[in-house]
């Protein structure tokens, strides 16, 4: 049993991909879909996190002479990889959002069934 | 696995499939703030100090002013 | 297609991608048992090697330097696309909000101003602070940006639009985030005049534990400080400029 439940973080991450995906497919208003893919970013970030974890370690950060430097960490690789895609992905969010604003100045709905690629 | 990594990851996943099942995107707005408090709580269980500096900047005042806004100009009865 | 075949077409691949993710993930080790050889290595040599105690900051700046370069110009880029799109969608002139005595700022009482203006310094003093101590504590440009950032709202709520507009130009924000960016490059471009090698690390690293330790490390902190926070409060002032009503919208 505690063999399987060391699995969990990572049926964590795959079920926010799909709940996410299943969201932004179902989706009948366009800042709903969003906020789904945002939600599918943030399995990435559990994902990463996981991976790099180590059980009974503290942070990649030291402090001499309580946490001297060689003392059991977690990987400092994927924090710093995820740190900078949480900021970098709400600007793009924002862009996102900027256009959702712009289709509905144009279009006057938000609604993807209402709306269709062919028409100018 | 301690109790607090498994309540921890166990948070993230109900919160995020209920941003997922709420509809209505006002009401969304607030779920997602709360998903983005318990993502910084499990990336702090996870070690990371510096990932969850990030998520509670953005994702607790950011993304949701932004949203509050979005939802303000595309809303029909403004 | 209709509603119903787009939902199982989804079920279908969704079924699919599960069976591979799990397949993937079930040749992982189990959480929380395995550290990888980057890892381990990185962890031995990063503090003697850069003088900087928090090692996810060296990786950041100095031995993956170079994909933070890129993240950064995605923030940059995005942040101009969102400028276009609000430049172009606004038809006719601005009006601003009513005067302090009209009926939306009744309820914005001089202790309200005086607090949300002190809570604006405080935040912008508190994003700077993440940022500078990036050597010895958590903390960083990007998170000390996007603190800084958020200022902007202390000031809109507390004080109105128009008051913000005195505060905080559009083309200063607009100025500093695109020299912020600028410098990373350039630093780049100087070390590799200065080592041969773009992004190598050729300051003077300092002594470990203090503030300005790490050589480049400290000098692209700063500039992405500067990148971060002038583009978030530049994206939060023209979020918030939508708010305002223009001429047409008012007839």
């Amino acid at each position: 049993m505690s063999g399987a439940l060391l699995y969990l973080p990572y049926a964590v991450a795959v079920w926010l991909f799909l709940a996410g995906a299943y969201g932004l497919v179902r989706s009948r208003h366009l800042v709903h879909s969003v906020l789904c893919l945002a939600v599918v970013q943030s399995s990435t970030y559990v994902l990463l996190l996981s991976i790099g974890f180590l059980a009974k370690a503290g942070a990649p950060i030291f402090n001499p002479p309580q946490v001297p430097p060689g003392s059991r960490s977690v990987d400092p690789v994927v924090q710093a990889l995820t740190l900078t895609d949480i900021v970098v992905g709400a600007t793009v969010t924002s862009l996102l959002l900027a256009m959702t604003i712009q289709i509905h100045r144009r279009k006057g709905t938000v609604d993807p069934h209402h709306l269709r690629l062919t028409r100018g | 696995m301690s109790l607090l990594e498994i309540v921890a990851f166990l948070a993230v996943a109900v919160l995020g499939a209920a941003v997922v099942a709420t509809r209505r995107p006002l009401n969304q707005v607030v779920v997602f703030g709360l998903f983005g408090a318990s993502m910084s709580l499990l990336f702090f269980v996870l070690q990371a100090p510096d990932v969850a500096l990030s998520q509670i900047a953005v994702g607790s005042l950011a993304i949701p002013a932004l949203l509050l806004v979005t939802l303000m100009k595309t809303s029909d009865k403004l | 297609m209709n509603d119903r075949a787009r939902t199982v077409l989804f079920l279908v691949s969704a079924a699919a991608v599960a069976a591979v993710l799990i397949e993937g993930i079930a040749g992982l080790s189990p959480f929380g048992t395995h550290q990888t050889a980057y890892a381990a290595m990185l962890l031995r040599v990063a503090v003697l090697e850069r003088h900087v105690l928090n090692v996810a900051t060296a990786v950041n700046f100095d031995y993956r330097g170079f994909d933070t370069l890129g993240e950064e110009f995605i923030l940059f880029t995005s942040i101009a696309g969102v400028l276009i799109i609000f430049s172009e969608l606004r038809g006719g002139k601005t009006l601003y909000p009513e005067p302090m005595d009209g009926p939306a700022d009744r309820g914005r009482t001089a202790a309200i101003r005086a607090f949300a203006t002190g809570l604006a310094a405080f935040v912008a003093a508190m994003g700077m602070n993440v940022a500078l101590h990036t050597s010895i504590t958590p903390g960083g440009g990007f998170q000390g940006g996007a603190i800084f950032g958020s200022a902007v709202v202390c000031i809109y709520l507390g004080a109105g639009y128009a008051a913000l507009d005195r505060t905080a130009k559009k083309s200063l924000l607009d100025t500093l985030e695109a020299l912020g960016a600028a410098a990373f490059a350039l630093i780049g471009v100087a070390t590799a005049f200065l080592s041969g090698a773009f992004l190598k690390n050729s300051l003077p690293l300092g002594a470990a534990g203090s503030i300005p330790s790490g050589g480049t490390i400290f000098a692209i902190n700063a500039a992405v400080f500067v990148e971060v926070g002038c583009g978030f409060a530049l994206l939060l002032l023209l979020y918030l400029h939508q708010t305002c009503k223009t001429e047409e919208e008012q007839r």
